[in-house]
């Protein structure tokens, strides 16, 4: 790439930066052979090829930027979303997704009801809102890594950096730090939970060092959290609607997998 | 840039096909050999722009009209010189080369260009 004019090279490395490597070295290397043979054929010292080559870049400036958009396109059609749409998508993976966000709305304003509750007494007025709030994030964990095993893991991409399960581990064993250090002080249940979660968590880290990227693997863990959450609204079966959510969710996961109703991918 | 329907082939990658398979349909071609070929059939003044050629490349060989690989390792990386990008026709880009053609024919006043070839 020595002899590309250096106008030709800057917009190559440009335009290609950012993309998959197999499709910029691909472009790069293309683009640097097609320059070689067009200042051999006119001579390498030639000013007027070198014009030319500069030329060929620039009039074709727009569909580079086309091809550009094209590959960008195809490389987040196969990476799961990030921020607010890993939100959305994990709100809107499955026909059951909704009732278990609705499932982690009810353990939040429980866990916030008990805390304004002047006549409840300690330490339960502390523990029962912590215990709510661990469970509703455990469904809301679990939704999140059951919409992302529904897509390619990035690691399956070419030169893409790997996703792992750090994350979700690191999530686990907070909860599960918190629910131990509650249980200490108020009773067996906390403790129980932490001890779940403990052992989720172990089961997350060692299929996940098994196989980089959250797979099935991530499927696997994702379903009990989810349905976790759900145990408020069991034990509050009297109130009907929490319950009647909790058997929707709880149905929904057991009936389905990650793969049921995969997003399209471009091609 | 002239939308496309499906099946049908853009002006730039019906001249591809042409000057492609006028080497024979196993003549492989790459990058800067058929700009220059393009060149040279229409008579052009200047080469096909790298973006607009690459682009019509990667979207024929999407659409299964192209084949390609890289050349074998053994001459060009002793002299350093980055390696050929091989390109071939396949049997569907014959096809819709010819599908293309007949099309031309029954309608010359609207293509002139291929009426004739």
């Amino acid at each position: 790439m020595t002899d590309m004019p250096a106008v030709t090279r800057l917009w190559l490395h440009t335009y290609t930066r950012g993309l998959a490597p197999e499709q910029q070295d691909r472009r790069r290397e293309e683009l640097a052979r097609d320059v070689h043979e067009q200042l051999a054929d006119g001579g390498p010292a030639s000013w007027r090829s070198r014009t030319s080559v500069v030329g060929r870049t620039a009039r074709g400036a727009m569909d580079d930027l086309a091809w550009r958009r094209e590959q960008r396109h195809t490389m987040d059609s196969n990476v799961a979303p990030h921020g607010l749409r890993a939100a959305w998508a994990a709100m809107t993976q499955a026909w059951f997704a909704p009732a278990a966000a609705l499932i982690v709305g009810f353990d939040i304003v429980l866990a916030v009801g008990i805390l304004l509750d002047a006549n409840s007494t300690m330490p339960g007025r502390v523990v029962g809102p912590l215990v709510l709030l661990s469970l509703g994030l455990c469904t809301a964990s679990g939704l999140f890594l059951r919409s992302q095993a529904r897509w390619r893991p990035a690691s399956a991409l070419p030169g893409a950096a790997p996703t792992n399960s750090n994350a979700a581990v690191a999530v686990l064993l907070v909860l599960a730090a918190v629910a131990a250090a509650v249980g200490v002080g108020a009773g067996r249940a906390p403790l129980l939970l932490a001890l779940l979660l403990l052992v989720l968590a172990g089961t997350l880290f060692a299929l996940g060092r098994r196989r980089p990227g959250l797979g099935r693997a991530g499927s696997a863990v994702a379903d009990p959290l989810i349905m976790l959450g759900t145990l408020p609204g069991l034990a509050f079966f009297w109130m009907v609607v929490p319950a009647l959510l909790a058997l929707v969710v709880i149905a929904g996961v057991l009936s389905t997998g990650p793969d049921t109703r995969r997003p399209a991918v471009a091609a | 840039m002239p939308r496309r329907r499906p099946g049908s082939l853009l002006p730039l990658e019906i001249a591809v096909l042409e000057v492609a398979l006028a080497g024979g349909s196993t003549q492989e071609f790459h990058g800067f050999s058929i700009a220059k070929s393009l060149q040279n059939a229409n008579g052009a003044r200047r080469l096909t722009a790298h973006g607009t050629l690459y682009k019509a490349l990667a979207r024929m060989e999407k659409a299964g009209l192209l084949t390609s690989r890289w050349e074998e390792p053994d001459g060009p990386l002793t002299d350093g010189r980055p390696r050929r990008r091989l390109y071939l026709v396949t049997g569907a880009g014959a096809g819709a080369l010819h599908a293309a053609q007949r099309a031309a024919r029954q309608a010359p006043a609207l293509q002139p260009g291929l009426a004739t070839s």
